[in-house]
């Protein structure tokens, strides 16, 4: 099984690099504490604004580091192994977008709690943000692999992969962000949970197609 | 099919056809443009309700389509390069890139010049402004992905990707953002129904829009001509 073992292999590679799952936490923390500073910590806004607030710094954390997803394979010579190898490239984008979701978004999940109470924010409410970010985040790890696929070889690839990216990922924050507007009111949030979770189908039936062709066509013409 | 494209998208026929092409678009652009301004500005009405600002509509409305219609041209020819692999598509492209953020940007300004004698204000985060500057975003940064490789030819082909990838997320964008319920006027052309706009206005407007299709298209060939001389010379 060519997809366990790639796995295994690269979720070894990563947790020996634990400065790196570090990191993104690092920034997510910063970056709330910066907005609760922004809005002068006045609570009322605060508590209003936090779900807000928390997908925006996980989207933004998410793309930080996701212009180095390939760059390693890509520099020790991994990345050409793994397309002359008879299997095929989409197994090993597969393998790619999993780990970078175990190292960046499960950590952000696993806070989750701890942030939310530092927010003031409900026990509901703080299950409703956990479960749309379960749905969304997988979305923008596959837009980020597709970015990180595309850029891989180009200038100043950080800040060029957020700015593809970001516009790319706007219908999964606004859906998001609205499933957890019509919970708080107490409205039924079905509608927008499902256009969610239809985004998250689309993204992972079509994206890695193409992320694989972006690393494939990459390379070939480097 | 293949052979007949790839004559049509050699970079001799084309050139040749667009230098024939021309003089027609120009003669096409300027009748079109000047019946457009006559009849907009003196011969049509002032609407019942917005009084004479309307008569911005003769440019907004052709900026905001072509801004999407260059963006669909582009896709066209990103798949006529992945399935034909027609090197021209990708020329075409990139001529058509700042075109089209161009008329983005003018729609976005006219729009918002617009809206300040009729909503009371400059910007708001409206579902169709919203979308429009993400499609400015989108040109951006098809933009400066072609520019940001060592090689031009990466650069052509990361830009079809995103191209492709963007084509299909524009109705996904535009209708997540009418999520937010909207303050825009309803659609004034739809093909589907009856324009709910008189006819002494319709004209003009649709003359204007033919007038900037012909004016994006002269700006097309033109580059594209300089773009193949330079690489045959």
């Amino acid at each position: 099984m060519f997809f366990l073992k790639l796995l295994i292999l690269e979720f070894k590679q990563n947790i020996r690099r634990y400065n790196d799952i570090f990191m993104p936490l690092w920034f997510l923390i910063l970056s709330m504490l910066i907005f609760s500073i922004g809005f002068q910590q006045d609570s009322s806004i605060l508590k209003k604004t936090a779900p807000s607030i928390i997908w925006v710094s996980v989207l933004l954390s998410l793309l930080l580091s996701a212009n180095q997803l390939f760059t390693q394979d890509d520099d020790n010579g991994f990345l050409e192994q793994v397309l002359l190898s008879p299997t095929s490239l989409l197994t090993f984008v597969w393998v790619k977008a999993i780990i970078y979701w175990l190292k960046i978004c499960l950590p952000l999940l696993l806070l989750l709690p701890v942030i939310g109470i530092s927010f003031s924010l409900s026990y509901f409410e703080i299950k409703i943000i956990a479960i749309t970010l379960l749905l969304g985040t997988p979305s923008f790890v596959l837009f980020a692999t597709l970015g990180a696929a595309i850029i891989l070889r180009a200038h100043h690839n950080a800040i060029l992969l957020s700015l593809l990216i970001l516009p790319l990922c706007i219908p999964i924050l606004i859906f998001g962000l609205s499933i957890i507007d019509d919970a708080s009111c107490g409205l039924s949030f079905t509608t927008p949970l499902c256009f969610l979770s239809a985004l998250l189908l689309t993204s992972a039936t079509l994206l890695p197609f193409v992320t694989a062709f972006a690393l494939r066509t990459g390379i070939h013409y480097a | 099919m293949k052979h007949l494209l790839q004559h049509l998208f050699s970079p001799k026929y084309f050139y040749q056809f667009s230098r024939k092409c021309l003089p027609w678009f120009y003669f096409i652009f300027f009748i079109s443009f000047f019946y457009g301004l006559i009849g907009g500005l003196i011969l049509s009405p002032p609407d019942y309700q917005q009084g004479d600002a309307f008569r911005i509509i003769y440019l907004h409305v052709p900026f905001s389509f072509l801004s999407l219609f260059i963006y669909l041209a582009m896709a066209t020819f990103a798949l006529l390069g992945f399935v034909w692999k027609i090197k021209l598509a990708d020329i075409l492209m990139r001529a058509s890139a700042p075109i089209g953020a161009s008329f983005t940007l003018l729609a976005l300004i006219t729009g918002s010049l617009w809206g300040k004698p009729m909503w009371g204000t400059y910007w708001i985060w409206d579902a169709r402004l919203t979308s429009e500057l993400i499609l400015l975003f989108l040109y951006l940064g098809y933009i400066s992905l072609t520019q940001a490789y060592p090689q031009q030819q990466q650069g052509h082909l990361a830009g079809r990707i995103i191209v492709m990838v963007g084509i299909i997320n524009i109705p996904i964008i535009h209708y997540s953002v009418y999520w937010w319920n909207t303050l825009h006027q309803g659609a004034t052309l739809s093909k589907l129904s009856k324009p709910s706009i008189a006819n002494n206005m319709l004209y003009p407007l649709l003359s204007m829009i033919i007038a900037f299709l012909f004016y994006y298209l002269i700006l097309l060939f033109l580059r594209t001509q300089r773009e193949v001389f330079k690489k045959l010379q």
